[in-house]
């Protein structure tokens, strides 16, 4: 072996150690990046005998199985998040027991029972109209909170479709940069993989692997939201007399292929839960209407005439919350109101009935009163609630278990890369007192054999 | 007789020197520590050296000049590895040295929660 391959080896054998120190040191120094997984250099022995070491290159400790399941669970916990969060509004909307929609109804029926108990007085008769426009209003105002709960999570869909858009134009551009053979690949697949994980939160989307490393997306029913170097944008276009969006890519409606993510609970929360709710909420109102007018015009008003409508009536369920009112004759004249079941002035006929109502079965088939109606409305969103928070509790169990394991096999262990390095510190040192000594033999040596 | 194992011994002392260097380069923490009995041995063989015959000494001559090239480069390498263990341990707030029951000690200072595995 000549001189020159010696030194050769030699500058090859150093630069591959401090390339292997270089590693641990930016194992190190991103403990604490996103989506960092820790490197370790790859040594390769030289292509020909006995001359040293070669750096095949960098090598990120990646678990794909791990990776997948994480992105499998992402979306069902963000969703059940999110669903648990705008549930928690709706909740609170709601109003506590005693001092809602429950409080006006039985103040409403309250002021029937007081005319009954006074069938000729004015005062109870205005009572009995100011009741029932507040009653009026509460539905209303109800029905507005729901609609509220569904803009809110549209407005919030419209920020997640954003977010949507950056990340896949992120995607695309790490996978410009894979094709094009950037050097810092292992960098590459670490900001792709924290890129993927906040997708993966946000919506249900499913990953193709390329073959040099970068990664398409697509929808769940295949629609492609990243493709190699391109993204498509989300957007969200309202449609329909309620102004909420449909997310649309190019001209397709995709707004069905999104179930999971973040997302994908907004969506729920805005196209089903909530309107379940306001439909509860309609059928409650519209009970409320129809049975105190048949009620109400069964009977007769101050002047012993028949008595007309109470709340103007309605077309049908829908939107009768919204809708309900009195009627507008009946609120300018207080003597419109029914209380005599006869015609007879004294008679408390058609107010006793009208009174009776609050505890009557009108809804469910004749089994449920209305109060009942919104004690049991009150406690499903409750309950949903409830339910939502368990699972995203659930959810986010299983997601940190996971991510724990994640970091276990990828992350950096700041303990076993520093007992790495000062280990090693302490196996040349070991070897280092030996020098001073080799030099004081060799040199003995030297002069023992003497110049040429 | 005595010629011939001078220049094994010292041959033995060089190759000792080199596996030192190899497992520096690779990095190779265990290597490394296994390394140093069998220098220690070669060391102490070529110690016991008395006499050297003049036959070899051309040829021990190259190998003691090639073995002190050895211990340079070890030198050298081991010099670069200690300043970037030095370094980074210093930067990342840990003490370079063994805590009790020789395991690394605790870092010094950490600044943020980190990210690390369990």
């Amino acid at each position: 072996m000549s001189l020159f391959t010696n030194l050769n080896m030699a500058a090859r054998a150093m630069d591959a150690q401090r390339f292997g120190l270089e590693v641990t040191g930016n194992n190190l120094a991103n403990l604490n990046t996103p989506g960092y997984a820790r490197r370790r250099a790859v040594l390769v022995e030289a292509p020909v005998a006995l001359t040293g070491v070669n750096i095949a290159g960098v090598r990120a400790v990646r678990d794909a199985l791990i990776d997948s399941r994480l992105r499998r669970e992402l979306p069902a916990e963000a969703r059940e998040a999110a669903v648990a969060e705008q549930l928690a509004a709706v909740e609170v909307s709601l109003g506590t027991a005693g001092a809602s929609l429950d409080a006006r109804l039985t103040a409403y029926f309250d002021a029937f029972a007081a005319l009954a108990a006074d069938p000729t007085s004015p005062n109870a008769r205005q009572s009995v109209v100011m009741q029932g426009q507040q009653l009026a209003t509460a539905f209303s105002d109800m029905s507005g909170r729901f609609d509220t709960a569904r803009r809110t999570a549209d407005a919030k869909i419209q920020g997640g479709l954003d977010d949507i858009n950056t990340l896949t134009a992120e995607l695309a551009d790490i996978n410009a940069a894979i094709a094009a053979g950037q050097i810092d690949n292992a960098a590459l697949q670490d900001r792709q993989a924290t890129v993927l994980d906040s997708l993966s939160a946000i919506a249900n989307v499913n990953l193709i692997r390329r073959g040099d490393g970068g990664v398409d997306v697509a929808l769940a029913n295949g629609e492609a939201l990243v493709l190699g170097p391109e993204s498509y944008t989300l957007a969200a276009i309202p449609t329909g007399p309620n102004g909420l969006s449909t997310i649309q890519l190019g001209d397709a409606d995709v707004t069905a292929s999104i179930t999971g993510g973040r997302l994908g609970g907004l969506l729920q929360v805005r196209d089903t839960i909530v309107p379940g709710y306001q439909t509860r909420l309609d059928e409650l109102a519209y009970a409320v209407v129809t049975e105190v007018n048949v009620r109400h015009q069964a009977g007769f008003t101050a002047n012993g005439a028949p008595a007309g409508v109470f709340f103007t009536p309605l077309g049908g369920v829908a939107d009768a919350a919204e809708l309900m009112a009195i009627d507008p004759a009946l609120a300018a004249d207080p003597s419109l109101v029914a209380a005599s079941g006869t015609g007879a002035p004294g008679d408390n006929g058609a107010a006793t009935a009208l009174a009776n109502l609050r505890t009557t079965g009108v809804l469910n088939g004749g089994t449920t009163s209305m109060l009942d109606a919104w004690g049991q409305l009150v406690y499903t969103v409750g309950a949903d609630s409830q339910m939502a928070m368990l699972q995203q509790g659930t959810r986010q169990s299983i997601v940190e278990q996971v991510t724990r394991l994640r970091d276990s096999v990828e992350g950096v262990s700041l303990d076993e890369e520093a007992a790495m390095l000062i280990k090693y510190q302490r196996a040349y040192e070991a070897n280092a007192q030996f020098f001073s000594v080799v030099d004081q033999t060799l040199q003995t040596l030297l002069n023992l054999v003497g110049g040429r | 007789m005595q010629d011939v194992p001078a220049l094994e011994l010292v041959s033995r002392l060089r190759a000792a020197l080199d596996s030192v260097a190899v497992a520096m380069a690779a990095a190779d923490t265990q290597a490394l520590l296994e390394a140093e009995p069998h220098l220690a041995s070669a060391l102490a063989a070529v110690t016991r050296l008395k006499t050297v015959s003049p036959a070899a000494r051309d040829a021990l001559r190259d190998e003691i000049v090639r073995t002190q090239q050895a211990v340079d480069r070890c030198r050298q390498m081991g010099a670069a590895a200690i300043d970037v263990a030095r370094v980074t341990l210093d930067a990342e707030g840990w003490p370079s040295d063994y805590g009790r029951g020789g395991h690394a000690g605790a870092p010094a200072l950490r600044g943020v929660q980190v990210r690390e595995r369990r």
